[in-house]
C-alpha cells in the first residue's frame, strides 16, 4: 500500500463520519427544516397538503372541507394549528392522509363534519403516501434552496393580537344570500339518494377515528354553522343522526359564537369576518378540551 | 439487488473479504466467477440460464475456432447475434402484454421473457473474445475466459474490455497492492454522480415522458433537454466510475468510458469521448471490417451511417433508437467535409478563444436535441415534444420547474467539464479528502429517489 494512502483514507473517513453524523442528527434536533413540496403540482388540494408537510409537526390539525379552509391559520392565536381543509373535497381525504403519514403526526385532530358525502380521494391519498417518507438526513443544499424559495414567496399575513375582540368592531356585511343559490342547494340536499353516501362516509369516519385513537391521537369533531334553510334539509338531518349514533357527545367541540354576527358569501360558505369569529370559537373550544399546557409549550412553533 | 443498494455493498464486502483471504488465494478467479453469477442471479434469476448458455456456447465455439477459425468464428458470432436478436429484438414484432397464439406454452414463455439485463454488453464482449482469441495460439484457461465474460463490475453495462487488456491482468492479487485511495475516489465519484446528480435530475426529466411533457412550457422543454443530457451523462459516467472502482478493489483496471464529452468541438470528437469502449468496439469490429475510409468517400459515408444506425439499434429495440443512431451518423457525415475549414478558423489565439466555445456549444446543443429521440423512442412523441419546443401550447396546469434545483443538480457535471484539470492543483490535492467527503455525504443525504441505471435496460 502506498505510504500516503492511510493518511488520505483517515482524513476522508473521519471527515465523512463527522458530517454524516451532523446531517443525521439535525432532523432529530430541528423540526423546522425548510424543504420543497412533496408533490410538484399546482392543484389546490396538493398545495394545501404540501403546506402541511412542509411545516413543523403541529399540535393540532384541522381536517375539513371548504368551510374549514376558510379558517385561515393566521386567524388562530395558536401557531401550532395546521389547516387541511380541502375546498371542494372531503374532510375524510385530509384525515386519511394524516392517518397514513408516518412522520408528521399531530397530537390532536379536529374534524369538520359538515360535508359527509364525498368519500375519500384515493388518488390524492396514494400520491402523498408514495412520497411520504420521514426525513432521515439533513439535506443542507436542498434546505438552503427551499429557504430561498420560501423567501421568494410573499410572507404569510401576521397574526393580529386581540383579533377575536376587534373583529366585532368591524360592522357585519349587510348583503343577503342569493335565494336562487340557496334554493338550488336545498333541493340538492333533499335528495334521498344522498343517504347511502352519508352512511358510507360516517362509517369511514368512524373507522378512521378508531384507528387514529388506537395510535394515541386525540380526535374531536365539530360542525360549522350553515344557513337555517340548509339546516332543515334531509341531508343535514340524516348526517347528524348518523353521526350521533356513531359518536358520543364528549367527542364534540362546542363552538360558542354570536350566531347573529355570521354572514354568508353563498348558501354554504360564511364570509371572512365570520370565518375569524368561527376560528376564535373553534380555538376556545379546543383549548377548553384540555389541550394541556405542556403540549403547547413544547411545540417549537408555539411562539413563532 | 441493485448497485445502489445496501445489499450490494454487503455483497461486495463479503466477496472482497473472501477474495483476499490467504487460504483462498488460489481460487480468486473462481470466487469472482461465482460472485458474478450470484450477482446476476440476484438481478434476474429467471434468466441466469441464458447467461450460462451464452457463456458456455461462446466458450465451445471458441474451442472450435481454435482449430477451424473459418467455422468456429462465424458460428460463434451468429450464435451470439442470434441470442441478441431473439431476446432483444423480438419485441419489435411481438407485444409482451397481449395474449398470444404462439402455440405450445414453452415457446410462448420464451417469447415473453423480458430483455435479459446487460445482454447487449455481454454479447459484444463475447464477439470480441471470439474474434481476438481465435487469432492467437495461446488461449487463456477456461476459468479466465469465464471471468473475462462474467466479471460482475462490467457484466451489466461495461466498460467493454478488449481481449488484449483484461486477460493479461488475471493473476494472483494481494491486498497490499490494492490502490484503495484511487478505488475510493472512483466509487465516491460514481455514486455521487448517480445518486445526487442523475437521480435528482430524473425527478425533473421524468416530466419529458409521454403524456407528462404536455404540461411543459416551451422554456421548460428546452431546459429539460439540457438537464436530460446532464442526467444521462451522470447516470452512465456514474455507473462506469463505480465499475472501475469495484474492479480496482479486486485488482483489475478497466478502461475509462468517458472523457468530458460535452466539451467536444466536433461530433467525431464527441464519439471519442462518449462511451469510449463502445465506440472503440464499433470501430474495431464493424467500421474497419466494413472498409472504414479506405474505399472512397461514398463508401465512407455509407459506413458511418451504417455503423451509427446499428449502434443506435444496439441501444434498444425501437425505431427511435435506430433514428437516434442515424441522426448521429448524419451529423458525422455532414461535418466531415467541413472539418478542415472549421479547424482552419480555430487556428490563432484570439479566434480560437471564440470559435472553440461556439463549436462546443453547437455540438452540445445538437447532441442534446438528439437525446429527445433517445428519451422518447416513439417517434410521434418525440415529434410532439420537438414541436412544443417552438410553439407554446395552452397549458391548464403547467409543471413548475424549480430552476434552483435544476441548477444545483446540474452544477457538478458543468463544473467537471469546464474547470481545467490543473486549476489550483496544489490546493485541490490538499483539500481532496474533504472534497470527496462532501461528495460522499451529499450522495447519501441528498440522494434523489431511486431510479434504475438508464443503460441497464440495454
Amino acid at each position: 500500500m502506498n505510504a500516503t494512502q492511510p493518511a488520505w483514507l483517515c482524513k476522508f473517513g473521519a471527515a465523512f463520519a463527522v458530517t454524516l453524523t451532523i446531517c443525521c442528527a439535525t432532523p432529530r434536533l430541528i423540526d423546522d427544516i425548510p424543504d420543497f413540496p412533496l408533490i410538484n403540482a399546482d392543484r389546490p388540494h396538493v398545495r394545501i397538503l404540501n403546506h402541511y408537510f412542509q411545516s413543523p409537526t403541529p399540535a393540532i390539525a384541522l381536517a375539513g372541507s371548504s368551510l374549514t379552509e376558510r379558517l385561515k391559520e393566521n386567524y388562530f392565536e395558536r401557531r401550532d394549528i395546521r389547516n387541511i381543509g380541502l375546498g371542494g373535497g372531503s374532510p375524510l381525504t385530509g384525515l386519511t392522509v394524516l392517518a397514513e403519514t408516518t412522520w408528521k403526526r399531530p397530537s390532536i385532530i379536529a374534524i369538520e363534519t359538515n360535508i359527509m358525502l364525498r368519500g375519500v380521494d384515493q388518488e390524492l391519498v396514494r400520491d402523498f403516501h408514495q412520497v411520504d417518507h420521514p426525513i432521515i438526513g439533513f439535506a443542507p443544499l436542498r434546505a438552503l434552496l427551499a429557504l430561498y424559495q420560501t423567501k421568494l414567496r410573499a410572507p404569510s399575513p401576521a397574526y393580529e393580537p386581540r383579533r377575536c375582540d376587534t373583529i366585532f368592531h368591524v360592522p357585519a356585511a349587510s348583503r343577503l344570500v342569493n335565494n336562487d343559490d340557496t334554493a338550488k342547494v336545498t333541493l340538492e340536499f333533499e335528495d334521498p339518494g344522498l343517504d347511502d353516501r352519508i352512511r358510507n362516509d360516517v362509517a369511514t369516519l368512524k373507522a378512521l377515528v378508531e384507528r387514529l385513537e388506537a395510535e394515541r391521537i386525540k380526535v374531536y369533531l365539530y360542525e360549522l354553522p350553515t344557513l337555517s334553510a340548509i339546516e332543515q334539509t334531509r341531508y343535514v338531518r340524516t348526517m347528524r343522526s348518523a353521526l350521533a349514533s356513531s359518536f358520543d357527545a364528549r367527542r364534540w367541540l362546542q363552538l360558542k359564537y354570536p350566531a347573529a354576527e355570521i354572514r354568508w358569501d353563498d348558501a354554504i360558505h360564511f364570509d371572512d369576518r365570520s370565518a375569524i369569529i368561527m376560528a376564535c370559537a373553534l380555538e376556545r373550544a379546543l383549548n377548553s378540551k384540555s389541550v394541556s399546557q405542556d403540549q403547547r409549550g413544547t411545540s417549537p412553533d408555539r411562539n413563532r | 439487488m441493485t448497485l445502489t443498494s445496501w445489499q450490494f455493498v454487503a455483497f461486495v464486502a463479503i466477496t472482497f473479504a473472501l477474495y483476499y483471504l490467504p487460504v483462498m488465494r488460489r481460487c480468486q478467479v473462481q470466487i469472482l466467477v461465482l460472485a458474478s453469477v450470484s450477482f446476476y442471479a440476484a438481478l434476474q434469476p429467471q434468466l441466469l440460464a441464458l447467461l450460462a448458455v451464452a457463456t458456455l456456447g461462446t466458450y465451445l465455439f471458441l474451442r472450435v475456432a481454435m482449430d477451424r477459425r473459418n467455422l468456429g468464428l462465424p458460428a460463434g458470432i451468429a450464435f451470439n447475434l442470434g441470442l441478441l436478436a431473439f431476446f432483444k429484438y423480438k419485441f419489435l414484432f411481438i407485444d409482451a402484454g397481449t395474449p398470444s397464439s404462439a402455440g405450445p406454452g414453452a415457446i410462448d414463455w420464451l417469447l415473453r421473457l423480458p430483455v435479459p439485463i446487460g445482454i447487449s454488453f455481454f454479447v459484444l464482449h463475447n464477439i470480441s473474445l471470439l474474434v481476438d482469441l481465435s487469432k492467437r495460439r495461446a488461449v487463456p484457461t477456461t476459468k479466465d475466459i469465464f471471468l473475462h465474460i462474467l466479471f460482475f463490475p462490467q457484466l451489466i453495462a461495461g466498460p467493454i474490455t478488449r481481449t488484449e487488456d483484461f486477460p493479461p491482468q488475471i493473476k494472483t492479487k494481494f491486498l497490499a497492492d490494492v490502490p484503495l485511495v484511487e478505488a475510493t475516489k472512483w466509487l465516491v465519484c460514481g455514486y455521487f454522480f448517480k445518486l445526487f446528480v442523475a437521480n435528482n435530475l430524473n425527478q425533473i426529466t421524468s416530466n419529458m415522458d409521454y403524456p407528462l411533457y404536455e404540461a411543459l412550457t416551451v422554456k421548460n422543454r428546452w431546459l429539460c433537454i439540457f438537464l436530460y443530457s446532464y442526467q444521462i451523462y451522470a447516470d452512465f459516467f456514474g455507473y462506469s466510475a463505480i465499475a472501475i472502482g469495484l474492479a480496482l478493489l479486486f485488482g483489475y483496471r478497466l478502461p475509462t468510458n468517458f472523457n468530458l464529452p460535452y466539451i467536444s468541438t466536433s461530433f467525431a470528437q464527441f464519439w471519442t469521448r462518449w462511451h469510449i469502449s463502445f465506440s472503440n468496439w464499433l470501430r474495431t469490429y464493424l467500421y474497419i471490417p466494413l472498409g472504414g475510409n479506405r474505399r472512397g468517400v461514398a463508401r465512407l459515408y455509407l459506413n458511418l451511417l451504417m455503423v451509427m444506425g446499428l449502434g443506435g439499434l444496439w441501444n434498444g429495440a425501437a425505431i427511435g433508437y435506430l433514428a437516434w443512431g442515424l441522426v448521429h451518423g448524419l451529423l458525422l457525415v455532414t461535418e466531415r467535409p467541413l472539418l478542415p475549414q472549421i479547424e482552419a478558423l480555430s487556428i490563432g489565439g484570439r479566434s480560437r478563444l471564440i470559435v472553440q466555445p461556439v463549436r462546443a456549444g453547437l455540438v452540445f446543443l445538437l447532441v442534446s436535441m438528439a437525446w429527445i429521440i433517445f428519451k422518447l423512442p416513439d417517434l410521434q412523441h418525440a415529434a410532439d415534444y420537438l414541436h412544443g419546443m417552438f410553439v407554446e401550447a395552452d397549458i391548464q396546469s403547467p409543471y413548475h420547474l424549480y430552476h434552483s434545483l435544476a441548477l444545483l443538480y446540474s452544477l457538478p457535471v458543468f463544473l467537471q467539464h469546464v474547470v481545467p484539470r490543473h486549476f489550483l492543483e496544489r490546493q485541490r490535492r490538499r483539500l481532496e479528502p474533504y472534497l470527496y467527503r462532501a461528495m460522499a455525504t451529499l450522495m447519501l443525504v441528498e440522494a434523489g429517489p431511486d431510479s434504475p441505471f438508464i443503460y441497464f435496460q440495454f
